[in-house]
């Protein structure tokens, strides 16, 4: 074992980082901070008399995490694992904070956040990725024993199941169901016997719908999404309005900066509902660039998790490539209307400075793998 | 020992590798049909479909104007008042200063700030006044969190003057009910998207005549509460031309609020509102019966009160409320004698009867352009039982609207052809262009023009004291009328009421040639009267006294002047009368006489022709009870 781990580490420090999943990072952020402009100017100018505000806490926090991603681009991954328990222990201690007064706040309801030095952060952010690295390492340490539910399979999923939890208590349902589905997928991709995954569904989809209607507000948002007309005031509004704005986007969109639903008719058009100013202003032309943009990035995730020299890299690389095409997915589809609506942020557009730091720490992770990537000549040659 | 641990691992990985492939290909899978999905809504998916407003931005809709050119509908841009509530500091004091500028209760928007909803509406078509209030607030740092949002809004500055036919346009700018509705794709834009060019709709022009309106409007309310009816509503028609010259219908509703009226105040009863239409219908039946030839101008009956042939049997008897006697035919009418209908109805056959009355209109729509129009009940001649016949001349086993009957009666004042009403006169495109014209429409020839005369004959006889029509009669002007009054059908039981009532009354003037028609109707008056002839005859008395100096209808017996085509068009307009007194000097009495319907202020005119004297004087502020004084020459 241990002498397998320093043979990937010597081929991980001899290869560069992969070209294309570092150009479709930086052309996501790129894009993404500009249609946050264009998304955000009005409403900003409108409650702060400031255009830039939105735009200018965005970028400060595009440029932070771009300089943090070089810790975790760079960092041995092989010593980093041994820090595991205290990102776990620190991620816990995170969550709890939202519950203390004074440093947790509660923002439209959802104890979500803790205030550090006057900014909000949103440490549910940071859970998806620390579960990721804890899953990865986890399963990849234990792949001769995957059909070992009791020893293998249910410590991380009590961990797993936990951090869930503590994030359905923030009152923050997507959220949870995100990290638990995310979960669930790298379990899927260790190898744990289907079976489970049959029987976890049985169990845990009666109680997803109890917790599910257990507040009104998620009641209501999904009545908005079977007939949005019911309430075309009130919850429906959300999903008429990027539904009318998507119309008026059409094949070509109306220019960027001069779509008009975000101006009062769309309401969080900044944050869950960027894609909706992305589709009035660029059209179905933009809408299938961006779209194009994240499957470029899901195949060089992907093919750098299953060129991966080891289990934990290449689970690794597929957690995070999954958290962040998993949430892009499931944002663009809400904005259609096709799924009910959630808070779930769009990658790279939504704005949301702890979002963006998370996502591009992730990257960080993601470009670290890469380098220890050989070229498929070189592997079966 | 490496290569063994390896391979052990190598075989793990492919099952990884395998299970990364699924995921990536349900990722892939999931992107594409996202890309289906979003063509689908952006580019594929046909107009029709989209919802309503998807287009509503840089549009205006456009305006319904009265046959002069008056404004009834016109699109304004008002705003929309809503909050992120996430963002209101404050919500006591917003509250408070909200509820000040918008003049509302302070619990009522505090509870909204304070509900659990995120987004909400404050208040919708505010006007510009209010939203500069807001914006100048928030240009002071208060009010965070307050939206406005301009919205294309449609206005209706007469209140609830023709609300039925005009109808109502939804939050979206497209038209919901009435013209608005029907109109919708003239009104509203429908050729290329908004950008940031408007697209201006076109302009609806409608036969209705404002003065003549609202004149129905105050009538109708009026009725409605002196006869504490369920309903009332009244349909006045230019006699040739089969155009709607007033729509009303009570209760009612103001579509610029219509969503806080119940449904039924929002019914478009003078079109979808089935009834017996009674005594009313022996107008038609006995003109079929003429036609025909069952029964001549002259014929005698001897009766004695009921009409009960022995092949009847179990039938019951057809009555009257008193036994008349012997009548001539003429008397039938006058008396409107349910057994002289039934003796001069003898001899038709029942197919003949049917299509006669078919061709009169009944039982099927009359396709006037106002939307739920229903077709009547009549029943082919196969259902009918052997009392049918009869009992169907007399206006029961029938169902009709009141526009089929005011419809009807064009037949009497085009020779016997039956003329199509309508209630739009023509389309006008945003730079002046005619698109559209709606000319006079003549359905086909119902009865011979004898025939016509005879009945308009029948039917100034029964205006006239001794016949169920005499409150209809006016001074001065021959009017020919006939009232009605029958049980209320309930079609959901299948039997009549013994307690509820619809009276109505039908009258066409002058005589000779007519040049109006006049159909009220009232439902389940519950005052003093339940019949035809004193709840509804008198209101079509007022009506007449009102349309006849409005419209130049010479009086005493004087040939009238018939109608222009375009009468009013070629009229000076009356200038507006708000503040001030305008100057009214060189206008026509035609045109200052419509000042009669103001109810704010009275007015007395003298002589004819022009007028040549005023007080008060021109400039003078208008207050309300002032008393204007015309003199004409």
């Amino acid at each position: 074992m241990a002498s397998y781990s320093f043979s990937a580490e010597r081929v991980h420090l001899k290869r560069s980082v992969d070209s294309m999943l570092l150009g479709s990072v930086v052309l996501l952020t790129g894009t993404g901070l500009t249609v946050l402009f264009s998304s955000s100017f009005f409403r900003a100018g409108h409650l702060f008399g400031d255009p830039y505000r939105f735009f200018r806490t965005q970028g400060l926090f595009t440029l932070l995490g771009a300089v943090l991603a070089i810790l975790p681009a760079t960092v041995s991954l092989d010593r980093m694992r041994k820090f595991l328990p205290v990102m776990l222990l620190g991620a816990l201690v995170l969550m709890s904070l939202t519950f203390v007064p004074g440093i947790g706040a509660s923002l439209q309801g959802a104890r979500r956040w803790i205030f550090v030095f006057g900014r909000s952060f949103q440490p549910s952010e940071l859970v998806k990725l620390v579960m990721v690295i804890y899953l990865a390492h986890l399963l990849s340490n234990k792949q001769d024993s995957m059909d070992d539910a009791v020893n293998t399979l249910l410590p991380p999923f009590l961990v797993l199941a936990l951090f869930s939890f503590l994030i359905y208590v923030q009152n923050d349902f997507s959220t949870a169901v995100f990290v638990f589905v995310l979960g669930m997928a790298m379990f899927f991709v260790a190898g744990a016997p289907l079976r489970y995954f049959f029987g976890l569904g049985l169990v845990s989809t009666p109680l997803a719908v109890i917790l599910l209607l257990s507040r009104e507000h998620r009641v209501r948002r999904l009545l908005a999404f079977l007939d949005p007309s019911l309430d075309p005031a009130g919850s429906g509004f959300q999903i008429l309005a990027a539904e009318r704005a998507l119309e008026s986007g059409g094949a070509w969109g109306v220019g960027i900066g001069l779509g008009t639903q975000k101006m009062g008719a769309l309401p969080e058009v900044h944050s869950d509902f960027v894609f909706a100013v992305v589709a009035e202003e660029l059209g179905l032309v933009g809408v299938v660039a961006i779209i194009a943009l994240f499957t470029v990035f899901a195949w060089r995730g992907y093919y750098i998790a299953m060129r991966a020299p080891d289990t934990f890299r290449s689970f690794l690389a597929f957690g995070v490539t999954s958290m962040i095409v998993f949430q892009a997915l499931l944002n663009i589809a809400v904005v259609a209307g096709a799924v009910p609506a959630t808070g779930v942020p769009l990658p790279f557009f939504s704005s949301g400075g702890s979002s963006m730091l998370v996502t591009l720490l992730a990257c960080g992770f993601l470009l670290n793998v890469s380098r220890s990537v050989s070229d498929p000549e070189e592997l079966h040659g | 020992m490496t290569d063994t641990h390896s391979e052990g691992i190598m075989e793990q990985s492919s099952k990884n590798r395998r299970r990364i492939i699924i995921a990536a290909g349900m990722t892939l899978v999931f992107s594409v049909s996202l890309v289906a999905g979003y063509a689908d809504i952006m580019v594929f998916r046909p107009d029709a479909e989209r919802p309503v407003g998807s287009r509503g931005i840089g549009v205006e809709r456009g305006p319904i104007l009265d046959r002069n050119g008056r404004v009834l509908a016109l699109q304004t841009e008002l705003y929309t008042v809503s909050a992120w509530v996430p963002y209101v500091r404050d919500p006591d004091t917003t509250a408070v200063e909200l509820a000040g500028i918008m003049d509302r209760p302070v619990d009522e928007i505090l509870d909204l700030l304070t509900g659990p909803r995120n987004f909400v509406y404050l208040q919708r078509r505010v006007p510009q006044r209010i939203s500069d209030q807001i914006t100048s607030a928030q240009a002071e740092g208060r009010l965070r969190g307050i939206l406005l949002e301009p919205t294309a809004s449609r206005t209706y500055p007469h209140g609830d003057l023709a609300a039925h036919v005009l109808g109502f346009v939804g939050t979206e700018n497209r038209g919901l009910d009435g013209i608005e509705f029907m109109r919708d794709r003239d009104l509203f834009p429908t050729d290329g998207r908004p950008r940031a060019d408007m697209l201006y709709g076109n302009q609806v022009v409608l036969t209705i005549d404002i003065n003549i309106q609202q004149t129905a409007d105050r009538l109708v309310r009026e009725t409605l509460a002196r006869e504490r009816a369920d309903s009332a509503m009244m349909v006045v028609l230019d006699a040739r031309s089969g155009e709607v010259l007033a729509y009303s219908s009570a209760p009612t509703f103001n579509p610029n609020t219509y969503g806080s009226f119940p449904a039924d105040a929002r019914r478009n009863r003078p079109v979808s509102m089935i009834f017996e239409p009674g005594s009313v219908f022996k107008v038609f039946s006995l003109a079929s019966a003429l036609e025909l030839g069952s029964t001549r101008d002259g014929d005698v009956f001897v009766t004695d009160g009921i009409y009960h042939p022995e092949s009847w049997g179990s039938h019951r008897p057809i009555t009257d409320i008193q036994n008349y006697g012997t009548m001539d035919l003429r008397r039938v009418m006058v008396r409107s004698s349910n057994v002289g209908v039934a003796y001069a109805t003898e001899n038709l056959t029942a197919q003949d009867l049917y299509s006669r009355l078919v061709a009169f209109g009944f039982g099927e729509p009359t396709n006037v352009g106002i939307n739920g129009e229903e077709a009547g009940l009549m029943n082919p001649p196969e259902r009918w039982t052997r009392r049918s016949l009869p009992t169907i001349a007399i206006g029961q086993e029938v169902g009709v609207t009141a526009m089929q009957i005011a419809a009807a009666a064009t037949t009497f004042s085009n020779g016997g052809v039956l003329v199509a009403p309508q209630i739009v006169r023509e389309i006008i495109a945003p730079d002046g262009t005619v698109l559209q014209e709606f000319e006079r429409r003549p359905v086909r020839e119902v009865i011979s023009p004898s025939v016509a005369e005879t009945i308009l004959d029948y039917l100034h006889s029964a205006a006239q004291p001794g016949g169920t029509g005499v409150r209809a009669q006016i001074e001065g002007v021959e009017i020919a009328a006939k009232t009605g009054t029958a049980e209320y059908f309930d079609a959901l039981t299948g039997t009549y009421s013994s307690d509820r009532f619809i009276g109505s009354t039908l009258a066409l003037f002058p005589r000779e040639n007519p040049e109006i028609i006049v159909y009220m109707v009232v439902e389940n008056p519950q005052a003093e009267f339940i019949w035809g002839a004193r709840v509804a005859a008198p209101v079509v008395a007022e009506m007449a006294e009102f349309l006849i100096p409005y419209l130049g209808i010479q009086r005493d017996g004087d040939r009238s002047v018939p109608l222009p085509e375009h009468f009013a068009r070629e009229l000076p307009s009356l200038p507006e009368m708000r503040s001030v007194m305008p100057d009214l000097t060189r206008l026509p009495r035609r045109v200052v006489s419509s000042l009669h319907s103001r109810d704010d202020i009275s007015v007395e005119i003298e002589g004819s022709g022009w007028v040549v004297r005023q007080t008060p004087a021109p400039g003078t502020p208008l207050e309300h009870g002032m008393t204007v004084r015309l003199e004409l020459e």
